[in-house]
């Protein structure tokens, strides 16, 4: 469970991702044998929660579906109650690269950040398709004007943070503009942040499975209403 | 039609399913619709304390700013349960985690 005297946990939302969330557990747990592993099974109605936990993780089970922000944030609080010194977020559907966890990593250890933020622009590796470049993109000019954060990449699910943040990090918005809730919060506390170089694959798979780039206005929407009315 | 709302909002708030003020409040509204049909030129009078035009228009008008406040009303309680529903879902998942656990 340690790693430089670290407790880590991986926490991975999952809705209906039967036959992918296995391979990734499995794959997490042979290169990082120490890590504790968590799934949120969204109430898929598939096998993901059984296969999931035949391939070694702990599993948590909404029994409503709730929402990718919802199922990360039930994975943090099963995380923090556990113990962790750090947690990282990835997603279930095969798009982030197991081994690349030690990117987010390392800022972390050596106390360079309170909170690792994987960006698909520093780097030519992901084959993000145009139309998803161009919503990405206006997502980080929206969260440059509304957090004053100048970020490469904005709705990157791929990131760690140290217990401290997390306990700090206060999650409201159950669906995906979660993403730019937690760049609020990190503002909001003054958290020390870095963004470093990851691969989102995106195929055929994810492109049906993930989020889809029509779901930017709602994000918006979301965040405006919050902003106005709940805040 | 009014005097049955009101006879059923009486019956709910002495079979104690809402409380008084609820009772007074919706009582009042349907008791003010049978007043204004007796006495249409009431409106003409609130037409003109807000410098409208017609009295019907005035009753429009005041109507749409009731609906939309209590629209943002319901969207705001809306929201609040489902962030309490959230929470309860979220709480089941990590218990009956710990259960397994224990169970095994």
């Amino acid at each position: 469970m340690t790693q430089h005297g670290k407790s880590i946990f991986v926490v991975l939302p999952a809705y209906r991702e039967a036959g992918v969330i296995g391979g990734i557990v499995s794959e997490i747990r042979k290169r990082y044998p120490d890590f504790s592993i968590v799934v949120v099974d969204d109430c898929s109605y598939d096998t993901t929660a059984q296969e999931a936990a035949n391939a070694g993780a702990h599993v948590l089970k909404h029994c409503i579906n709730l929402g990718q922000g919802a199922a990360v944030k039930t994975g943090i609080a099963f995380a923090l109650q556990k113990g962790a010194n750090i947690i990282v977020h990835m997603d279930s559907d095969g798009q982030h690269v197991v081994s690349e966890i030690d990117l987010l990593l390392e800022p972390l250890f050596t106390g360079k950040a309170d909170v690792v933020l994987g960006s698909r622009f520093l780097s030519d590796r992901s084959n993000v398709p145009s139309l998803r470049r161009l919503v990405l993109k206006a997502g980080i000019l929206f969260t440059w004007f509304f957090s004053g954060l100048r970020l490469t990449d904005t709705h990157n699910g791929f990131r760690a943070s140290t217990r401290e943040a997390a306990q700090k990090i206060s999650m409201n918005e159950n669906r995906m503009a979660h993403a730019s809730e937690i760049l609020h919060e990190i503002v909001r506390h003054n958290l020390s942040y870095v963004e470093v170089p990851v691969t989102v694959l995106y195929t055929k798979y994810s492109l049906l499975h993930g989020q889809k780039s029509s779901n930017a206005f709602h994000i918006v929407t979301r965040l405006l209403w919050r902003k106005l009315f709940l805040e | 039609m009014s005097l049955y709302v009101v006879g059923k909002a009486a019956v709910a708030y002495f079979h104690k399913r809402i409380r008084l003020p609820a009772f007074i409040v919706w009582s009042s509204f349907w008791v003010g619709i049978i007043v204004l049909v007796w006495q249409p030129n009431l409106t003409d009078r609130l037409a003109a304390l807000l410098q409208v035009g017609r009295g019907a228009d005035a009753i429009f008008y005041l109507s749409l700013i009731v609906i939309f406040y209590l629209l943002f009303r319901i969207y705001i309680r809306f929201e609040r349960i489902d962030s309490h529903i959230t929470t309860l879902v979220r709480e089941i998942a990590i218990l009956n985690n710990r259960l397994d656990d224990t169970k095994k």
